[in-house]
């Protein structure tokens, strides 16, 4: 802020750390300077002494929230919580790979290849071939477990009335007790644009959000012939070519290697959050105009963008997809909640 | 016993502890509560603006930046929810400043202790405080709900707004000057209170 109690202070120099000394933000010394300017100066001295009274007058009253908000407040939040990913025990894992021959022969080529790699790297000392586990994703539809069946946090019970803006955060989740509990009928008008809809469980798994392991139609549907296992847990090949290219408004052009930037920019929103994704996105989106690459790029940025609030950002993205078929849907989906939560 | 600071209350909560949650609720529910009090005017709104802005933390938990502080982040969330639902009454043309959910809102505030003149000076600069506060251009409004009632710096208001520090003070500045203007009948009270 100063730069040292030892400046000298002026009117000047008072002005731009008047609201610094008035809230407290200065050290204990640089607030003696400004406190001893503003005793000899007769400009500085009444206008610091006005502040300090306009702000004592104007501290503005708590109210105190209804008593029931906390509750409503984390029944609401936890009831559209994203599901969690978890990792199957290591019992589960066994006797899932036991009953798929061609999945524990993979996993043991994996394991060879594994302690291979960690015996070669023993020079560079033991940890040097760790890898955290949150460095390889769960793609796996079946990793996701829906959370709450352990809930410390009690929920409300379930009551009969509810408004319409908890009808409409209401999940179909049919489990007694877990409800959202209705909020006492206050004769006033929920504000519209609150009036939000079910939104996506996951935005890490949302449509575009291809894992990082892409495999191609074939070799997914060869996989899944050979493993034996339940259509319900079946290996999902990555989105194909879906997109149809002739009726897409944008141009395409051939650059580099796009998809793996798409795979990175999802890894850096996964870890670091929009705001760090956002650029890679629009680069591949850039780069990769009118691809399936550039397409799902700016889908996600255009998602990214509505998480933080930039709806106008956010909606272009949206409005040139709802020209592409394989994003009409989808796109005319979160623009029609965008519309919602603004109260369109 | 030390509290616990919130990003580490949410880190708790990224990683299946419930009660976590719970607690950056019960740390935040007040002051976001009159945040959104005051730059909605309206006790079901702010309500609902509350709410609204802890399903999104819990949607988005997985983009929150370890870069900005939680406090920060919930803030601008709320921020956001907020600005949204004054452009959407702007365009109704719906503004009103006499909802009648702010009654039960202002009648929570009286003090009990107060002598009765005290008392009736206090509730009348307290209606005309909030009025002005009110008649603050949104700009101004924001900043100083920011810093009175959500007790950020003025380093993470200006993450909240995306603007410049220097901007920010200078809005502050600008919203105590009209507020001094407004409550210029009380500044010799004022200075008894400062």
């Amino acid at each position: 802020m100063m730069a040292g109690p030892d400046d000298i202070m002026n009117c000047e120099t008072f002005e731009a750390t008047v609201l610094d000394e008035l809230y407290g933000e200065l050290t204990p010394r640089e607030s003696a300077t400004v406190q001893q300017h503003a005793a000899e100066c007769q400009r500085c001295g009444p206008l610091l002494r006005g502040l300090r009274a306009t702000r004592a007058m104007a501290t503005i009253p708590m109210a105190k929230p209804p008593v029931d908000l906390e509750q409503r407040v984390l029944d609401v939040a936890l009831e559209s919580a994203p599901p969690r990913r978890r990792g199957r025990s290591g019992l589960a894992k066994l006797n899932f790979l036991s009953a798929n021959p061609v999945l524990a022969l993979a996993a043991g080529v994996l394991l060879v290849a594994g302690a291979a790699g960690f015996w070669l790297r023993q020079d560079q000392g033991p940890m040097a071939a760790v890898v955290s586990s949150e460095t390889v994703p769960v793609t796996s539809p079946a990793a996701d477990i829906p959370s709450g069946a352990s809930d410390p946090v009690r929920l409300a019970e379930a009551e009969p009335q509810g408004s319409p803006l908890e009808e409409s955060y209401r999940t179909p989740r049919p489990s007694p007790g877990q409800s959202v509990r209705a909020r006492p009928s206050r004769g006033a008008v929920a504000e519209p644009a609150m009036k939000v809809e079910q939104r996506d469980r996951s935005f890490a798994t949302a449509p575009a959000a291809a894992g990082p392991t892409r495999l191609a139609g074939d070799e997914v549907a060869a996989m899944n012939a050979s493993s034996g296992l339940p259509p319900r847990l079946k290996v999902a090949a990555a989105p194909p070519a879906a997109v149809d290219e002739k009726s897409s408004p944008l141009p395409r052009s051939v650059g580099r290697d796009t998809n793996a930037d798409l795979r990175t920019a999802r890894q850096v929103r996964d870890s670091q959050g929009c705001a760090a994704a956002l650029p890679l996105l629009d680069k591949v989106e850039e780069e990769a105009l009118g691809s399936p690459d550039g397409l799902a790029a700016r889908f996600d940025s255009a998602k990214c963008r509505e998480a933080m609030g930039d709806y106008a950002g956010a909606r272009s993205r949206l409005e040139t997809l709802t020209q592409v078929d394989a994003y009409r849907e989808r796109a005319r989906a979160e623009l029609s909640r965008i519309a919602t939560q603004l109260g369109q | 016993m030390l509290e616990s600071s919130d990003e580490a209350l949410f880190d708790k909560y990224r990683t299946g502890d419930r009660t976590a949650l719970a607690r950056l609720v019960r740390r935040y529910q007040v002051p976001l509560y009159n945040f959104a009090l005051r730059q909605v005017r309206s006790g079901s709104g702010a309500e609902d603006l509350v709410q609204e802005t802890f399903r999104r933390v819990v949607q988005h938990a997985n983009h929150f930046e370890r870069a900005a502080p939680f406090k920060a982040w919930i803030y601008a969330i709320a921020r956001n929810l907020s600005l949204d639902v004054l452009r959407s009454r702007e365009s109704r043309q719906h503004r009103s400043l006499d909802d009648p959910d702010m009654v039960p809102a202002e009648a929570a505030l009286a003090d009990p202790n107060a002598s009765v003149e005290r008392a009736a000076v206090s509730a009348e600069i307290r209606g005309r405080v909030l009025a002005a506060i009110d008649l603050l251009p949104d700009e101004q409004r924001e900043v100083f709900l920011l810093r009175e009632v959500c007790d950020l710096r003025f380093a993470e208001i200006a993450k909240v707004v995306n603007e410049s520090e220097n901007t920010v003070k200078s809005r502050m500045r600008y919203a105590l000057e009209r507020l001094q203007v407004a409550l210029g009948d009380f500044e010799a009270y004022a200075r008894e209170l400062g």
